[in-house]
This record gives structure tokens, C-alpha cells and sequence, in this order.
């Protein structure tokens, strides 16, 4: 079988932040919906949830390629 | 490892890579070699499809628009929604309702040209989407970077720009300077080569997908053993049913192709920090 | 119908000062720009580990970028 072991490791840890990032919109949503006058100031605290769970993909994606 | 390979060997199934994406050239069969590589001088198949996209989208606009009717039929009423919703939903929400209107002609012959490009990948006997070619994408990218840059340039004077885009808000104190090559690579650099890469390898990603599943699925309806023959048959549904999942996958990347180039220019024009 | 209050626009919005966009490129570029700085430092030095503290550091200052520009400013 051919291929790179670094790209299932990546496939594998892209697991993760997929589901965290689905849970932090899924919560932006709802709390959108509930109380709509709300959505600048949960917009940041939604993005910077997004940040750092993205975080943890840019850095598998980045070190199954250098390593 | 290998007993798990030894069992689901297939001999003579080559898995289709993006290799499959290089057409041959129409007509003569004249090659040069630049760089290293070899190149085809010719007209290959996206690049008539450029031109087809191209002359389909003035062709229905101009047709549309050429009455100009106070109450309007309905070819007409179609193009007139069609250009409502780019010039509204991406011109005005995002750039603001003061200069928009320079930057609309750019963004709705951008999306419609996208998106009859990607259409294209769908559509028997044409099934190429043109933006798998790298090429051509990039050369969008560049063009809206350009757009952008200039607009901001002349907006606010040359070293404002890059004060602008380079300076993050809010920050002050010595760790500025590891903030500013980051924040100047992050607006003047990323942001082309992550529009570019998300629509080709959106476009390059599903059209090897529906190769894979077609030549897989023929492959395990005509040269396997009987019991897996019918695992070709499923290979031909998920083939239909990721088909329909492309159609979107291809005006959801020409609408966020088109959205992002409206942020930037908006985020190049405002007068914030 | 009745006239509709005209809807302000995305830069009239006094919402926050950016969108994920922002902070992709952000994180994205930290890791770019501070990688590429701890690999040619490796490449100089001849050790092995700089990249990956480049990396890191590089995401860090991505995530420290983006708390200042969402959070920071209430």
C-alpha cells in the first residue's frame, strides 16, 4: 500500500476540530435564534472559538507536510 | 498491513489522479519544453470552455437587457433577478451603499462566469469543470487582487494602505513587531492564494471523485468476482447522488469566490482604525 | 406593501471589527510566516526542532492576533 503515514495522521486529526468547529456555530446559532439583538457580541466570542480550534487543523496540516 | 492489501488486491485498476486532468490538445500535436516541463501548443478543451462561458453569459445578459421593458417579460425578469441578487446580496450589503456601484459590473460578470464554468462539469458531453485547471484560477485570484489593492491604494495613498492593512488594531507595545509581517502576509498574501486554492481544489476534489466512483464502479462490474459485482452497481449510485451534491458544491464556490472578492474590496475601502 | 427601513450595510453595522475570514488568514499566515522563519533557522543552525517551534509559535500569535481584534476591543 502506497502512500505517506503523515496523511492519515492528518486525516485522523482533522477529526477533531471538525466537531469542535460544527459545536461552537451550532451554539452561535442558537443563540442567535433565541435573541437576534445579540449577534455582534456573540459573533467575536464565536470567531475566537473558531480560531482556536482551527488552530490545532493548521497545525496538523502544516507539520504532515515537515515532518 | 499486508494481509489487508492481499485480499482487496486490484490488478489492473490504475486509480484515476489529477494526471487525468491534463486534456490533450485539439488538433495538432506540437509540444515545447520550458522549464523544465513539457507544454502543449495547441487549443486544449478549457480553454474553449472559457470562451463558451464566456459568450454564453453576455449572450443571455444581452438578450435579456435588450428590450428593456417597463413591465418586464419573462427573459427579462430573469436576468433582472439574476443581477439583483449579486448586486444587492454581495455589492450593497458588503461594500456599502456609497460606492458600490463601481465595483458591481466586476462582481456579476465574475459570479455568472464562475459559476457557468463550474456548471460545466455537469452538463453531458462538456463534464470538465475549467476551474480544475490551476491556471486559470490563479489568474482570477491575481485580477481580484489587483482590483483590491489598487482600490485600497487610492483610497488612502500608498504607505496608508500598508499602514492600514499591515498595522492591527488596538496593539501597541513592542510586540507590534511580530504582528506586522504577520498581519501584512495575512492581507496582501494568503488572502489571493486562499481564494484561488479553495475553488480548485473544491472543483479538482469532486470532479476525481466522480472519475474515481465511475471507472471503480466499471471496473468491479466487469473484471470482478460475482458476489462484488453488485458493490459496482452502489459505486454508480453514490456516483448519481454526489453528482447532485457537486451542482451544489459549484454555486456554493462561485458565490463564496464572488463574496470574499466583495469583502476584500470593501475591507480595502472602509475608513476603520 | 409597506416601505421597508433600509438595511444598513456590512460596513454601517457597528458589529465586530471582522469576520472568520480575518481569522483564518490570521492563523493561517502565523503559521506560514513563523515556520518558514524556524525552518531557515534549522537549515542554518542544523537542528531539527526549530520548524515545529515556529509553528506553534507562529499559531499562537495567530490566536493571540485574533483575541485582539475580537475580544479585546469591549
Amino acid at each position: 500500500m502506497d502512500g505517506n503515514l503523515n496523511m492519515i495522521g492528518y486525516g485522523l486529526a482533522a477529526i477533531g476540530p471538525g466537531v469542535g468547529i460544527g459545536l461552537i456555530f451550532a451554539a452561535y446559532i442558537s443563540g442567535v435564534a433565541r435573541q437576534p439583538e445579540a449577534q455582534g457580541r456573540l459573533q467575536s466570542i464565536a470567531i475566537l472559538g473558531f480560531a482556536l480550534a482551527e488552530a490545532l487543523a493548521i497545525i496538523g496540516i502544516a507539520l504532515a507536510f515537515v515532518l | 498491513m499486508s494481509i489487508a492489501t492481499s485480499s482487496i488486491r486490484a490488478e489492473g485498476f490504475t486509480p484515476p489522479g489529477p494526471g487525468d486532468f491534463n486534456l490533450p490538445p485539439i488538433g495538432p500535436d506540437k509540444t515545447f519544453d520550458w522549464l523544465g516541463q513539457t507544454h502543449y501548443i495547441g487549443v486544449t478543451k478549457p480553454m474553449l470552455q472559457l470562451v463558451l462561458a464566456g459568450v454564453l453569459v453576455f449572450g443571455f445578459f444581452y438578450i435579456a437587457a435588450r428590450r428593456q421593458a417597463m413591465v418586464p417579460g419573462r427573459l427579462q425578469f430573469m436576468g433582472e433577478q439574476a443581477y439583483g441578487f449579486v448586486r444587492n446580496s454581495m455589492g450593497r450589503d458588503i461594500i456599502g451603499s456609497h460606492d458600490f456601484m463601481r465595483f458591481v459590473p466586476y462582481l456579476f460578470a465574475l459570479f455568472f462566469f464562475i459559476l457557468v464554468n463550474n456548471v460545466f462539469a455537469t452538463i453531458p458531453f462538456i463534464q470538465f469543470p475549467t476551474f480544475s485547471r490551476s491556471g486559470m484560477v490563479y489568474s482570477l485570484a491575481l485580477l481580484s487582487w489587483l482590483i483590491y489593492n489598487a482600490v485600497g491604494i487610492k483610497a488612502h495613498g500608498f504607505l496608508g494602505y500598508l499602514k492600514h492593512q499591515s498595522v492591527p488594531a488596538g496593539v501597541t507595545g513592542p510586540i507590534l513587531g511580530l504582528l506586522i509581517p504577520l498581519e501584512f502576509i495575512s492581507n496582501i498574501i494568503v488572502r489571493p492564494v486562499t481564494l484561488a486554492l479553495r475553488l480548485f481544489a473544491n472543483m479538482l476534489a469532486g470532479h476525481l471523485l466522480l472519475i474515481l466512483f465511475a471507472l471503480g464502479g466499471e471496473y468491479l462490474l466487469l473484471e470482478s468476482a460475482a458476489l462484488i459485482k453488485p458493490v459496482g452497481i452502489l459505486a454508480w449510485l453514490l456516483f448519481i447522488a454526489i453528482s447532485f451534491l457537486e451542482l451544489l458544491v459549484q454555486f456554493l464556490q462561485a458565490y463564496v469566490f464572488v463574496l470574499l472578492n466583495a469583502m476584500y474590496i470593501s475591507g480595502a475601502v472602509s475608513e476603520e482604525h | 406593501m409597506a416601505q421597508r427601513p433600509p438595511v444598513p450595510s456590512h460596513s454601517e453595522v457597528p458589529t465586530s471589527r471582522g469576520d472568520a475570514w480575518h481569522a483564518f488568514g490570521a492563523l493561517a499566515a502565523g503559521v506560514l510566516v513563523y515556520g518558514l522563519i524556524g525552518w531557515a533557522l534549522d537549515s542554518w543552525l542544523g537542528t531539527s526542532f526549530l520548524v515545529v517551534v515556529g509553528i506553534l509559535a507562529g499559531a499562537g500569535l495567530g490566536i493571540f492576533m485574533t483575541w485582539k481584534r475580537f475580544i479585546a476591543p469591549q
